[in-house]
């Protein structure tokens, strides 16, 4: 008999669907750290993004009946945490401009991230100049840049995969991209000049 | 992009190779073009650090800490007979709450003549009264939720949605007068569903409930109005 840490995310599905809560626990332990990341990703901070995963399951328990198995489930449940996580975004009346201060690590932004982690001192005086140009052009990204940006960049999404996220065309979802990277590249282009 | 490999890529094709999803024919031309491979070259040194970021770990029990908090919300079976009981509890509560967003909608349609009440406490009131009604709202809106089809659940709730509509209303107009749209376009979100529920008919099928309750889920409605509450409790600390 298989266990059902062997289930595949399918049959656990199936499984979750006739009310069974404990194969929904398996895909929970499966994919919340991966939902979490994209969460974190998009909102910035940990308390958001912890928000965001409790919120993306929740739904897609209620909505499992419509997770067909046409896409995998994890493009399915990014889709969910894409959406959880716009919402949250978009219910904040100042979220964006908000940053807690160094040295809290719940409220890390990108920026103190990056800079945190660089031990090499060449890296660390190129990252620590660009990272400075990082965080005010990502607040320049619209909401479907930063997501479609976000999928591609860290998570490894095609273009397709980011588009059946998004719910959008595949050139809309190209286009977001792009866009993203374009924004991304005027604001870091003046680190590279200072530093080359 | 054609066959056109004299043709310099553009900086749309260039993210397309960097990020491996290119056509044959640019990574044709790039295999033959030095300027192109440069400008790739420079594309990655510039998107490199954003590598250098990553999430901070949530530690080895974070899966336990999602399922424990999860299962206590997904859809149990429930002791009907204590939602029966509810709305009578509420009804003085509501009925007072109304006059008070009535007062301050009364307050803020007198701007040119001084109110007597100061901006900071005319501020409190209707914060505290916009966190009461969305935690009875979110009550109502996990009640109707996990209804079941066959039971009195949703008969029970209307009572409730209908004193809850009013006060709404209120809130709403209060909070676009204070140009608060972010609030005001959430508040008609759920009037919308609070109508549907106080306007249902008594021969409310089961698919009529779960198109409510689908419609509830699609808009995520239950989350924008936690996330707003606990804005607002946030923000009324500061006042």
């Amino acid at each position: 008999m298989t266990s059902r840490m062997e289930w595949t995310d399918e049959a656990a599905a199936a499984e979750t669907r006739k009310g069974d809560q404990n194969a929904f626990r398996v895909l929970v332990d499966r994919h919340s750290r991966a939902v979490f990341r994209l969460a974190y990703r998009m909102t910035g901070n940990e308390s958001d993004a912890e928000d965001v995963v409790q919120e993306t399951f929740l739904r897609a328990y209620k909505q499992i009946k419509q997770f067909d198995g046409r896409s995998s489930f994890s493009t399915w449940v990014y889709r969910i945490c894409s959406n959880c996580a716009l919402d949250l975004i978009r219910a904040r009346k100042t979220r964006e401009k908000e940053r807690k201060p160094l040295g809290d690590d719940k409220g890390m932004s990108w920026i103190d991230q990056i800079t945190a982690r660089d031990p090499d001192p060449e890296r660390l005086t190129q990252s620590g100049q660009i990272a400075q140009l990082l965080e005010p052009a990502l607040q320049q990204l619209s909401e479907m840049e930063r997501v479609a940006f976000t999928l591609r960049h860290f998570e490894g999404c095609n273009v397709d995969e980011i588009a059946r996220t998004l719910g959008v065309q595949q050139n809309a979802a190209k286009h977001s991209v792009f866009r993203a990277v374009q924004k991304l590249r005027r604001a870091l282009e003046p680190a590279w000049g200072v530093t080359r | 992009m054609g066959g056109d490999t004299l043709r310099h890529l553009t900086d749309e094709e260039l993210t397309l190779v960097y990020y491996r999803e290119s056509m044959p024919t640019a990574q044709e031309h790039l295999q033959g073009c030095f300027e192109c491979q440069t400008n790739l070259a420079r594309l990655a040194d510039l998107l490199r650090p954003v590598h250098l970021y990553s999430p901070p770990e949530p530690g080895p029990d974070f899966e336990e800490r999602v399922w424990s908090k999860l299962s206590l919300q997904l859809p149990k079976k429930r002791n009907w007979r204590l939602s029966l009981f509810r709305p009578f509890v509420l009804a003085p509560a509501l009925a007072g709450l109304l006059v008070l967003a009535l007062a301050i909608g009364l307050v803020m349609q007198r701007r040119d003549r001084p109110s007597g009440i100061s901006a900071r406490a005319q501020a409190r009131v209707l914060f505290n009264t916009l966190t009461d009604h969305l935690d009875r709202s979110q009550i109502l809106l996990a009640e109707v939720a996990n209804a079941r089809p066959g039971t009195d659940a949703l008969k029970a709730a209307q009572g409730t949605a209908r004193d809850l509509v009013d006060e709404n209303r209120l809130l709403r107009l209060a909070s676009n007068r204070t140009g608060d749209a972010t609030r005001g376009a959430l508040l008609e979100d759920l009037e919308r569903i609070l109508l549907s529920i106080a306007n249902a008919p008594s021969n409310f099928s089961p698919d009529d409930l779960s198109d409510l309750q689908r419609r509830i889920d699609d808009e995520g409605l239950r989350f924008k109005v936690r996330v707003t509450n606990d804005d607002l409790r946030t923000e009324e600390r500061t006042l």
